[in-house]
């Protein structure tokens, strides 16, 4: 197969606005071929509004019949029939109906003339010969001169025998000078015979003589199409088969060729025996080629285009000052490097715009704690349509909406405006954080002066003065090399960390050629362009930002402008393309579908495009923060909440990222470490808030809005982080099985954080006790025995053993200078196992439950559920002294050993449990709702999975909340997307394979979801009461079993199903073979 | 005098009505306005002897009118009067010549609340304190649930701020067996404090920033949040932080299970009631 779209790789990367196109032999081999599969694409094409045109030699009927009559709809309005070698121009109305936009009328005088010429040169050449011609009158504007009239309808593709058969008829007919003479014989006449400007051209078969021919078409189109609506010259793309010569004269298409129209992209589809002119690019192929280079355009366009699916927009009409912030923060682009808040770009009331760069921290003043540093805004730009700055608070909003492409990472804004004299001009924002390169940051401004013709004026820059919390000093601004765009330079002020911005704007250049100059003032920098509109004309305006920080590399200036420079050599389109197909890879594996439940998929589809947006997998010193890079309100701080709520959406769809999540940890070891010191205590103790080294960013005390002032002891108190951080590291080993990043990094982790387990227990009479710790329930700050930790500890403390078993087997070397590194002795291991065997475990009730700390079930019993409804938390309706005095829950604590460490406890103490602590729960916490809702999924408790599931999804989405202001709840994203797989799905990841056990809501007819195992793709899909059905990566093969039963090996390539009996799901069969 | 902020007192002879008279001049030293004494009746007095039909003691403002209206409806004669200048507040007692305590609100005063668009300040005779001419209220508190329709008010309540110089403290109250309102736009507190050293104070900041960003200089603001029965909750918190008067928004209805906070209210405070009419 002709390879013709890697010849011209442009095809794959720029969406053309204006296509046109020789017919007969480009687009189709002949008249007589179905042109239905060309003309699918081209319509696909009309739809996303591309502008497509016809140019032929023939009539607009023969156009019609073959290609024309096959479209309908208002899109056909965007296609355009340039006939008869340039004579006429055919368009279409709303009603699909043809219009004649333009005609070329010859006059009586040119038919006479016409005629004369054609007959001249019959008469002569007869005359001489005994050759006969025939002329054939019956075409607009001009006359055939037949130079073989017994082959009727050659096709193209025997242009080499007809041309030899011509010339030997003519020749052995005795006219000497064959085909050629035949042409400079018309050539005379025409001159003779007084046709000025007469066009002329041969197919071989014939000498045509006309008074127009294809140049006059593609002028038409460069000044009715491009420059009326301003689209540049590099928009449009000219494709024939005929560019190149043919028996010495010039082919076909050559008349389409416009060297002066500087951009045009020119390329062959023909065979071009002869070359092609310098400028077009011969890919040949033929129509198939056509065709397909058709199909790559539609592809960019389907790739560029909004969206379908409703589930994947979030869309904000209108404006509304006072959810303004809440707005932004759900609305966020981003790419794990940086995150961009939705705000409006011209900035307005009650606006909190933030660029925030992850691992940019700084303290306010000495000694106090670090938290995220807001980077100048590269957003910022103002309108001004005749001098005044179109704003929303003044004039009035004739549309505004926010719509966010979840699945592309795009932000789009579409704004119709009136200004207060009543003109309306039309604006369209595009934005993006690539995906692709997380340097880059790009701005689309499209204007459109609906009834006015203003001067339009675009200012655009960098604002460096930002009335925020804790913002980047503005150090240092300039105008780049040769005056085209300008460069911020900010710097933070204890940690010492250079941000440098570059930005570039221009005017996709039509006829449009705005002024442009660039601006520097104390608090910005950036670019002025100007231009005078004209009613209904559209100019693009395209910036890139480029963004590094010493963070990144010695010389962030440098690396900014030489990225800038790269960007703006590949345009907007072409990173927006790379941004999309990052995307499609990114959700290709992270997404879930569910049938049968719009309002969930949409918040599965929130939650995972929060969470690949929040991740960075290219740096491993930063995690994600509780709020993500949407909001500054957890000054940036890493939690447990990105260990045990967000890590395992990664380690199952993008392990890269999770990787860098637990190397962050294995980096801020040494703090852990020195906390531990600080305790007297071995190992390692993870810092609750931390940052950049892992020390302890916990602040101490609170003021409430009462003035109460609150100490703050999760700091010192919540130590179960370390059985999360461990947990992570585990769970990231098990499913991937990286040993690079578990023998270097991931076992020291287990090993210090079980050292410190094993120093922290107390013994008394016999039993190990871990005294005056907070576990997950915050409403009980200083416990003893939390269930919750000491389980979680013992857990934390078998892992490490079985880590170091595991490296003197496999890794011995490594293993010895870990060992020495560590100052490890075996004899810990001795001792491990005696705190492990004697950790209180609570078994002393009789019954199933387990008492959440010791103490707990002496404290006053309390049933939340005769506290509904009510319009604030629990603990605020009780009072905080009182609520510590009652069985009260904040959020999980039990119920999450309940999932975590589900092998540990019997079915029916799963059950007895959680309907004892679902009693006595008042999630309080956004991290609690999904936990519960996961437990009862699999526990089959479908009312309650169902409502916790809502509670979660709808944590920031919900109107009446508020509080997404200071960003999104990620841990409850996570948990959402864990309540799915893990609970309604019933993934249990082990290590020696994956359970699952699907238990799926009513409403839900099907659910399907994708996981990597061991760097294998696992694809599920389970129909509700029905079949599992498992396709296996290529890969290598997968344990998978249905749980309560045994693990199968599945073999790469297959395809199994599971079916339900109405009772059970029944073991794994066979139902295709793997490729293999 | 036309284009001066203006206090309006409605008063109908009764001693009952007279109990809102200092409140009313306090109204107008604070807010250097004129004091209007409207008196609606049909009967034949002179004017010299108007202040003494209305039982109008010493008065400590200098700038007053007296205003006799006739031929109309009381309340209606009293909100075409308040439309006709620059009323900043109508000052009325909860009763007048009938002083039927068995209703939650005399006839005509309940028609004004229900009815004016500017706020009205009620005076129940039962107050502890009555509001003397040299009363100057320092604070006011505001009860909000988080909603945009409670929060439409503020800006009136600003404007009394300002013109009394007084600060405000906005009054949060959780409520078992209600559901936070579900309106767009409101601000609940927050029903997940996840890590509450943060959610606390970006949730006042939210909370501020949303309703409360017009706020003028000089005048402080105070938020706080309680739990309770929402009319006890407020009357104790007015007690306990001294707060002059207690400002609300409702939405003018007052008939049958309507307003039952608004009417539990009436019934026990102690300190003077505004009604600003939220539509």
């Amino acid at each position: 197969m002709n390879n013709c779209t890697n010849l011209y790789q442009r095809v794959k990367k720029h969406p053309f606005k204006i296509i046109a196109f020789d017919w007969d032999g480009t687009a189709v081999a002949n008249r007589e071929v179905d042109a239905r599969p060309v003309a699918a694409t081209l319509e696909e094409l009309m739809r996303f509004g591309v502008q497509i045109v016809v140019i032929t030699g023939t009539n607009f009927g023969n156009i019609d019949r073959q290609f024309c009559s096959l479209i309908t709809g208002p899109h056909k309005q965007n296609l355009y029939v340039c006939t008869d070698r340039g004579s006429e121009v055919h368009g279409f109305d709303e009603d699909s109906e043809p219009v004649l936009l333009y005609g070329r009328k010859a006059t009586d005088e040119e038919e006479v003339l016409l005629s004369k010429v054609a007959e001249a040169v019959k008469s002569d050449i007869e005359s001489r010969s005994n050759v006969t011609i025939d002329i054939v009158y019956k075409r607009l504007n001009r006359r055939k001169i037949d130079l073989i009239p017994e082959w009727e309808n050659p096709p193209k593709s025997q242009i080499g025998e007809l041309l030899e058969k011509t010339e030997t008829r003519l020749v052995e007919g005795g006219f000497s000078g064959g085909i050629k003479g035949a042409f400079a014989m018309t050539v005379e006449y025409s001159k003779k015979l007084g046709l000025a400007d007469a066009r002329l051209t041969t197919d071989v078969k014939h000498v045509e003589v006309g008074l127009t021919d294809k140049s006059d078409s593609i002028k038409w189109v460069l000044e009715e199409l491009s420059n009326k609506r301003n689209i540049p010259s590099t928009d449009t793309l000219v494709l024939g088969d005929e560019f190149g010569p043919i028996a010495g004269f010039e082919g076909s298409d050559f008349l389409t060729y416009l060297p002066e129209a500087e951009g045009i992209d020119y390329i062959s589809v023909g065979k071009e025996p002869n070359g092609v002119p310098e400028g077009v690019i011969h890919v040949g192929g033929g129509p198939d080629c056509f065709l397909r280079l058709m199909k790559e355009q539609a592809k960019i366009y389907q790739k560029l285009a909004l969206t379908e699916d409703p589930t994947f927009l979030l869309i904000r009409e209108g404006f509304d000052d006072i959810r303004e912030r809440e707005v932004e923060s759900l609305l966020t682009v981003g790419n794990g490097y940086l995150g961009v808040r939705g705000s409006i770009e011209e900035r307005v009331s009650g606006s909190e715009p933030a660029t925030l760069v992850a691992g940019i921290y700084d303290r306010a003043k000495e000694g106090e704690i670090e938290e995220l540093v807001i980077a100048p805004d590269w957003l910022h730009t103002r309108i001004f349509v005749g001098g005044e700055q179109l704003h929303l608070d003044t004039g009035h909003i004739v549309e505004h909406r926010r719509v966010l492409d979840m699945k592309k990472g795009v932000l789009r804004r579409e704004w119709l405006h009136r200004d207060e004299s009543g003109r309306i001009t039309s604006v369209k924002f595009l934005r993006f954080a690539s995906l692709a390169d997380p340097h880059v940051l790009a701005l689309k401004i499209s204007i459109t002066a609906e009834n006015h013709q203003e001067e339009i004026r675009v200012e655009t820059g960098i604002e460096l003065c930002q009335k925020m919390a804790l913002i980047a000093i503005p150090a240092d601004r300039r105008v780049l090399e040769g005056d085209r765009g300008v460069v911020a330079v900010s710097k933070t002020n204890f940690s010492d960390i250079t941000v440098v911005q570059a930005q570039r704007s221009r005017i996709s250049t039509g006829i449009v050629r705005p002024d442009y100059h660039t601006h520097i003032e104390e608090c910005g920098v950036g670019e002025i362009l100007s231009w005078q509109a004209e009613a209904g004309q559209t100019v693009e305006i395209e910036k890139i930002v480029s963004i590094y920080t010493s963070r990144d590399t010695d010389d962030p200036e440098r690396e900014a402008a030489d990225s800038l420079r790269d960007c703006c050599m590949r345009g907007v389109n072409e990173l927006l393309l790379e941004h999309i197909d990052a995307w499609r890879a990114r959700w290709d594996i992270a997404a879930i579908t569910i049938e049968g439940d719009a309002e969930v998929q949409s918040w599965l589809n929130f939650a995972a495009y929060h969470l690949i947006i929040a991740g960075n997998p290219r740096d491993e010193r930063v995690s994600i923060s509780a709020r993500t890079l949407t909001g500054t309100i957890y000054k940036g701080h890493v939690f447990w909440d990105a260990d045990m709520f967000m890590l395992p959406f990664f380690v199952s769809s993008h392990p890269p990222t999770a990787r860098a999540m637990l190397m962050y940890r294995y980096h801020t070891l040494p703090g852990a470490r020195q906390e531990a010191q600080d305790l007297s205590l071995n190992g390692a103790l993870y810092a609750w808030e931390s940052t950049v080294t892992g020390e302890e960013m916990t602040p101490e005390f609170v003021i409430t809005p009462t003035g109460e002032v609150i100490l703050i002891l999760t700091g010192k108190m919540e130590q179960h982080i370390n059985t999360s951080v461990s947990y992570g590291v585990w769970s990231y080993w098990i499913t991937t099985r990286d040993e690079e990043f578990f023998v270097n990094a991931g076992a020291e982790i287990m090993i210090e954080t079980a050292r410190f387990w094993v120093s922290r227990a107390e013994e008394k009479d016999g039993e190990f006790h871990i005294y005056n710790v907070c576990g997950p329930d915050e409403y009980h700050e200083i416990v003893n025995d939390s269930i919750y930790t000491n389980l979680k500890a013992v857990w934390s403390i078998h892992r490490a053993a079985d880590s170091v078993a595991y490296l003197k087997e496999a890794h011995a070397q490594k293993w010895l200078a870990l060992k020495e590194r560590i100052d490890f002795d075996d004899g810990e291991l001795l001792e491990w196992d005696n705190v492990a065997s004697h950790m209180y475990k609570d078994a002393h009730h009789g019954n199933n439950l387990i008492e959440q700390f010791a103490g707990y079930f002496a404290l006053e019993d309390i049933d939340v559920y005769e506290y509904e409804p009510r319009t604030v938390p629990l603990d605020m309706i009780l009072g905080r002294e009182e609520t510590a005095l009652t069985q009260l829950v904040k959020q999980a604590d039990v119920v999450m050993l309940l999932y975590l460490l589900e092998n540990d406890f019997t079915p029916e103490a799963i059950e007895e449990n959680y309907k004892y602590y679902e009693r006595r729960t008042g999630h309080g916490s956004s991290l609690s709702p999904s936990m519960y809702g996961l437990v009862a999924a699999r526990l089959g408790l479908e009312d309650l999975a169902r409502r916790y599931l809502h509670q979660a999804g709808t944590i920031d989405l919900a109107n009446n909340m508020g509080n997404a202001s200071g960003g999104v709840h990620a841990a409850a994203l996570g948990g959402l997307w864990q309540q799915v797989v893990m609970g309604f799905a019933g993934v249990r990841v082990q290590a020696d394979g994956i359970y699952v056990y699907p238990r799926l809501l009513k409403e839900w007819t099907r659910l399907g979801f994708k996981l990597m195992f061991h760097g294998n793709v696992l694809e599920f899909d389970v129909e509700r009461d029905r079949q599992i059905t498992v396709v296996v990566g290529e890969k290598s093969g997968a344990s998978i079993g249905i749980f309560g039963g045994s693990l199968q090996v599945l073999q790469p390539g297959a395809v199994y199903k599971s079916l339900w009996d109405g009772n059970t799901w029944h073991e794994f069969a066979k139902v295709e073979e793997g490729a293999a | 005098m036309k284009n001066r902020p203006a206090v309006i007192i409605p008063l109908d002879g009764s001693k009952t009505a007279t109990v809102a008279l200092g409140a009313a001049q306090a109204m107008t030293l604070t807010m250097d306005a004129v004091l209007h004494i409207v008196y609606v009746s049909e009967d034949a007095i002179e004017e010299k002897d108007l202040l003494e039909t209305l039982k109008v003691g010493r008065l400590d403002v200098k700038d007053f009118s007296v205003q006799r209206i006739t031929g109309a409806t009381v309340v209606d004669a009293i909100l075409k009067f308040a439309a006709s200048v620059e009323t900043e507040m109508i000052v009325m007692s909860s009763h007048g010549w009938t002083c039927n305590t068995e209703r939650l609100l005399g006839s005509n005063t309940m028609g004004v609340v229900q009815r004016a668009i500017d706020p009205v300040m009620v005076i129940s005779p039962s107050i502890t304190a009555l509001p003397e001419p040299d009363w100057r209220p320092k604070k006011i508190l505001v009860p909000q649930d988080g909603s945009p329709t409670s929060a439409a008010v503020i800006d009136r309540v600003f404007r009394l701020a300002e013109l009394m110089s007084a600060d405000i403290d906005i009054l949060n109250i959780g409520v078992l067996g209600t559901k936070p309102p579900s309106e767009a736009g409101t601000i609940t507190v927050p029903r997940y404090l996840d890590y509450p050293r943060y959610d606390w104070p970006a949730w006042s900041q939210e909370f501020v920033e949303r309703f409360y960003k017009h706020l003028p200089p000089g005048v402080e603001l105070h938020i706080f949040e309680r739990e309770g029965d929402p009319a006890d909750v407020m009357i104790k918190f007015a007690a306990e932080n001294g707060d002059d008067f207690i400002a609300f928004g409702w939405h003018g209805h007052l008939e049958n299970d309507r307003a039952l906070i608004v009417k539990n209210l009436i019934r026990k405070t102690d300190v003077p009631l505004i009604f600003i009419w939220s539509r």
